[in-house]
């Protein structure tokens, strides 16, 4: 048993008397009685180090989905290669053990570390600004549509079919008690059609959201779509992976007023799904208007530079009901991560890093088009590092078979949304993978196909 | 503090424009010193309709948030434009260049109901409370 | 603020860090992600990124060095006493660091077929049966990613369980004035109109001020337990009464957890609904700012209404299933499992024993603290106090020292700072929270230098105001960083270079 309490016998008995009770229970007689000290079996009796290790270990062998498995699931969740350098620097007890930089003397590399963070991730974007994080992509989406719900005071979102069908879900329940309503903006073979944004368009309409890549892997041309908008008082938001704006047109190119992103393929290991990295990033109009910590540049009393948390008059803290966010924790630890993944990558590395995954999924797709019976959707439209195809059977089970022969392959798509299916598949590769790999996991491909729905 | 300037429990003063009808309103000069540096506020919106006491703009300092109330009923029909690039004005010139936007009472006889100069000094010597945060 | 201006020399400061930006080289590489870099050509240059991304360009060891360096200019609880009030600075156990890292789960894909993770599914269920043992609640949901995020949820949930009733009417949540401001900006953000109960001077609530606010229309009664002021609601069964005969819910933001661990639960309390947050009581690191995590507990009648998706057993099998009455998803995925894993192994480690002994030392620390400052400084509540206490600064505001002033004194003297104007019902607030962590000697070293530093007050308030001057810098400019606000690096600016 373990407690990480430093208190000898000898000091406990001494503090007990100087506070004036008799025992460490009686510090306890502000509760009331009947209800102290319950019995909890479930917890336990307490373990050694090793013992705790051990017990972790065997959770985690029970996972062959992870280390075992050749990944080429995406979806949201992504396999990048990550520097050493980023946990080893992010697991300094200075940055991992301290909190929120309220004392901005004694908190002053944080302090930095977030500002270089918010200027890389605004740069990457191709916007003004950018906030020092939310909890993931999902609430951060969800938060920009209630900026612009807020700004505009309309009660309408447009939301983009290329939008992930779980981003989707968090968005309506972060606006299902404001009285908003989501339409959908459907995708025709993988892209928008403009005239099928203008007719959705109308006076109620706060924003329209859009998604590079799409969640099906296609890259759309947003094209006038910012005219569009703005003609009828829309904001026009984009959610993008950052990974693909080292070679995809930006947020801040297309004139997004807001675009946020799911931070996870900077850096930040896939963890079975958290602790992500929520980005938001805006044009400077909405500075002012965005959730979330913000560190800003100034100077000392003797005019050294510093940094500081600020606007923070927008924050819960401040504003209590009447803020723009309820958000006080964030990601701050991943967003240093993030920072450190990106000036070890630099922007060449991250041209290669993203470049790579693009190849490796047109590889990868070009071998699925030449399997007899399988169908490579969206053909013709370009694609970043995911794509879709549609197999002559159940991909669930075709998932798990592929499981079975070491591969964590493409994300069954039954039920998700109305371009899923049954028999359909997302797949993804990134720049970790090997043609080796690629050549392997087509030819399970094939072998599962031959044998049929063999287990 | 010259009449004919009017003034609220909750520390906005409202004083006739140059045009008949148009009253302007700011916060008073006890207000700005409650507030500390302004460094942000937050403008209504030209043409909105405020009922009394209803809020019609925002100030903040570094550290609080505070809501500007309508004095009386009425219609916002100008802003300073100039609190945007510079808000410490509200505390520099809290009667003159600090106000904050010009307001159309519903009733003019409205604004016969609020403090005058005197008045205003003694609900602050009789401890008139504080600027309420937002 | 004559002291502060004036230019000062003062050797002690250790030098700040240039900007990345400043160290930056172009043509410099890092890491080499890839052995062969391959050029796209297939894509339309419509779509394709128009401008260099302006990221910095240093050598792995510059950029080691820069990252490092920024570490040293912070503090955390591995290297200072970190007393911040309401934020249970803990030891956050190194072996935690391994639990997250072992193969299975770091690596683990969160899409990844159920037959495929059931180790990990294992693992957050069991933590779940856990927590709801320690709440005393009949079910839980993972998925929050902070505290604030748990009470969105909770408030989410007690929208759809009163839709599901038919009593939509119920459209306000009530707050006491000394609760956290996450309470009513989340019930603001769940679409609900805020009502704030005021305190009676002593801290505790107000039963008068509650039963007038109470009506059909309220849904939820938000309370923090124990009180931000450190104290345990003297009249809390009655305060329950009350809220359940009005027919609403009750809720317990458990940000303050680490005074009941093991000792007492929200739901024997008469709680339905409580978040805990993972990184104060179940010593997760706080990152920085984060990453957190706040679970929630609920009473089994709010159960069907929990966030997607779930992770159910049944005979030996772990499933992820949504259930149709769900608020829907709060997140892309299942939870911070990164996070969530450190606390199941902190809770495994201490048992039952552990567990208890936790809150009981973070009872006998604050006691003991506030016991070392009575007479310093006046404080809230005349008996015991719970895991923190909160003492008022105003007595010095005649030397014109603020709680500010201490708080920069006390970097000075080589701590943290406790948490300053919070509560916002006591005037110059300090709140401190020791932790069951800390030894009785650094909180004897700590309570003195806060005597010496409230002694200052009267005899150098001049030293006080120029505080802090051992650190990297002095107290920054931050009219000057509102008014004109710079966000990103001007070094880094589009076609700088």
């Amino acid at each position: 048993m373990a407690d990480f309490i430093p208190h000898t016998p000898e000091e406990t008995r001494e503090m007990l008397r100087f506070v004036g009770v008799t025992s460490l229970e009686d510090l306890t007689r502000q509760y009331p009685s009947a209800q102290t000290f319950p019995e909890l079996p479930l917890a336990g009796s307490g373990m050694t180090e090793r013992e705790l290790l051990a017990e972790m270990e065997l959770w985690g062998r029970q996972n062959s989905g992870s280390s075992r498995a050749v990944v080429f699931r995406g979806a949201g969740s992504y396999e990048h290669f990550i520097p050493e350098a980023v946990h080893s620097l992010t697991s300094r007890g200075e940055f991992l053990t301290s909190y929120t930089p309220y004392q901005p003397e004694a908190s002053q590399g944080l302090l930095q570390a977030i500002f270089e963070f918010q200027t890389a991730i605004s740069r990457l974007y191709g916007m003004d600004l950018s906030n020092a994080s939310l909890y993931d992509g999902a609430t951060a989406a969800a938060e920009a549509c209630l900026v612009a719900v807020r700004h505009t005071g309309r009660s309408v979102l447009l939301v983009s079919e290329g939008l992930d069908p779980a981003v989707v879900s968090v968005i309506r329940t972060y606006t299902t008690g404001l009285g908003v309503s989501l339409r959908t903006v459907p995708l025709s073979e993988g892209r928008t059609r403009a005239e099928d944004l203008r007719n959705l368009l109308s006076s109620d309409v706060a924003a329209f959201i859009g998604s590079i890549p799409t969640f099906w892997g296609t890259v759309e041309d947003f094209s006038g779509f910012r005219e569009m908008l703005s003609g009828q008082g829309a904001l026009f938001l984009l959610h993008a992976n950052p990974h693909s704006l080292a070679i995809l047109r930006t947020p801040g190119e297309w004139g997004a007023d807001i675009a946020t992103g799911e931070g996870q393929p900077l850096g930040v290991p896939m963890s079975g799904g958290g602790p992500y990295l929520g980005l938001m990033t805006a044009s400077r109009a909405f500075m002012r208007k965005i959730p979330g910590r913000l560190v800003g540049q100034t100077t000392d009393q003797e005019g050294r530079r510093a940094y500081v948390l600020t606007l923070q008059a927008r924050e819960q803290h401040i504003r209590r009901e009447k803020a723009n966010s309820n958000i006080c924790s964030n990601e701050t630890l991943l967003s240093i991560g993030a920072t450190i993944y990106l000036a070890l990558m630099g922007p060449q590395g991250l041209v290669e890093a993203a470049s790579a995954s693009h190849q490796n999924a047109m590889k990868l797709k070009k071998g699925f088009s030449e399997i007899p019976g399988v169908r490579v959707l969206h053909e013709g439209v370009p694609h970043f590092h995911e794509f879709m195809v549609e197999l002559p059977m159940d991909a669930r089970s075709f998932s798990i078979s592929l499981l079975e022969r070491g591969y964590l392959g493409g994300l069954p798509l039954a039920g998700v949304g109305r371009i899923g299916g049954e028999n359909r598949m997302l797949w993804c590769a990134t720049e970790i993978r090997t043609d080796a790999e690629i050549g392997g996991v087509l030819a399970a491909v094939k072998e599962i196909l031959a044998g049929g729905n063999r287990r | 503090m010259p009449e004919p300037r009017r003034y609220t429990r909750t520390h906005e003063w409202m004083a006739p424009s140059d045009t008949p009808e148009q009253w302007n309103v700011g916060i008073t000069d006890f207000a700005q010193k409650e507030v500390t540096d302004v460094v942000f506020v937050e403008l209504p919106k030209v043409g909105r309709q405020v009922p009394r006491g209803g809020e019609a703009a925002i100030i903040e300092s570094v550290k609080a948030a505070f809501s500007i109330y309508a004095p009386v009923g009425g219609t916002i029909i100008g802003v300073n434009q100039e609190l945007e690039s510079d808000p410490g004005l509200l505390n520099r010139d809290p009667y003159g260049k600090g106000w904050i936007f010009r307001f159309r009472p519903d009733h003019s006889a409205d604004v016969q109901s609020l403090m005058d100069g005197p008045a205003y000094e003694t609900f602050l010597q009789e401890g008139g409370g504080h600027p309420e945060h937002g | 603020m004559s002291e502060l201006s004036g230019k000062r020399e003062s050797a002690s400061r250790p030098e700040m860090e240039p900007s990345i930006w400043e160290i930056s080289r172009p043509g410099a590489r890092g890491v080499r992600p890839v052995s062969r870099p391959v050029d796209v050509t297939d894509l339309p240059p419509g779509i394709c990124r128009q401008t260099p991304s302006g990221l910095p360009e240093l050598s792995e060891l510059e950029t080691v060095r820069h990252f490092t360096r920024l570490s040293q200019l912070s503090r955390g609880v591995d290297t200072h006493f970190y007393p911040l009030g309401s934020c249970t600075m803990k030891y956050n156990p190194k072996v935690m660091d391994r639990v997250v890292s072992l193969p299975g789960f770091a690596d683990l894909h969160p899409l990844t077929d159920e037959e495929g993770m059931q180790g990990f599914l294992g693992a957050l269920w069991t933590f779940s049966e856990l927590l709801k043992e320690v709440l005393g609640m009949d079910a839980v949901t993972l998925a929050p990613a902070a505290g604030a995020h748990g009470e969105l949820t909770g408030i989410l949930l007690a929208r759809k369980y009163f839709e599901s009733r038919g009593e939509a009417v119920r459209t306000e949540i009530l707050v006491p004035d000394s609760a956290h401001g996450t309470n009513p900006a989340s019930a603001a953000m769940g679409g609900f109109t805020v009502r704030t109960i005021a305190s009676k001077a002593s801290g505790h609530i107000d039963l008068e001020a509650l039963s007038a606010s109470l009506s059909e229309r309220t849904a939820l009664v938000m309370i923090t337990a124990p009180s931000t002021l450190g104290l345990f609601e003297e009249e809390l069964s009655e305060v329950v009464r009350k809220v359940k005969a009005a027919g609403a819910l009750l809720y317990m933001d458990g940000a303050n957890m680490n005074a009941f661990l093991g000792v007492l639960r929200p739901g024997d309390l008469g709680f339905d609904i409580v978040h805990i947050n993972t990184h104060k009581t179940l010593a997760t690191p706080h990152g920085g700012g984060g990453p957190g995590s706040g679970p929630v507990g609920v009473r089994e009648f709010l159960s069907p209404f929990l966030p997607n998706p779930r992770i159910v057993r049944s005979g030996k099998k772990y499933s992820v299933v949504d259930g149709a009455d769900s608020i829907g998803r709060i997140r892309s995925f299942h939870g911070s499992a990164g996070v969530l894993l450190r606390a199941l192994a902190y809770m495994r480690m201490l048992g039952e024993e552990g567990l208890k002994r936790v809150s009981l030392y973070a009872l006998l620390n604050a006691n003991y603290l506030r016991k070392k400052l009575e007479g310093v400084l006046p404080g809230m509540g005349d008996g015991l106090c719970t895991h923190e206490f909160v003492l008022s600064a105003r007595s010095l505001e005649k030397e014109g020292v603020r709680a500010i002033d201490l708080a920069k004194g006390l970097l000075d003297a080589g701590y943290y700072a406790p948490t300053i104007y919070f509560p916002l019902i006591v005037p110059e607030a300090l709140m401190v929270e020791p932790t069951e962590c800390e030894s009785r000697a650094m909180l004897d070293r700590f309570a003195d230098d806060l005597i010496r530093l409230v002694g200052l007050a009267s005899s150098d308030p001049a030293r006080l105001h120029r505080a802090p001057e051992k650190t990297p810098v002095s107290r920054p400019d931050e009219v000057k960083a509102a008014r004109e606000p710079v966000l990103v690096d001007p070094m880094a600016a589009p076609g700088r270079r």
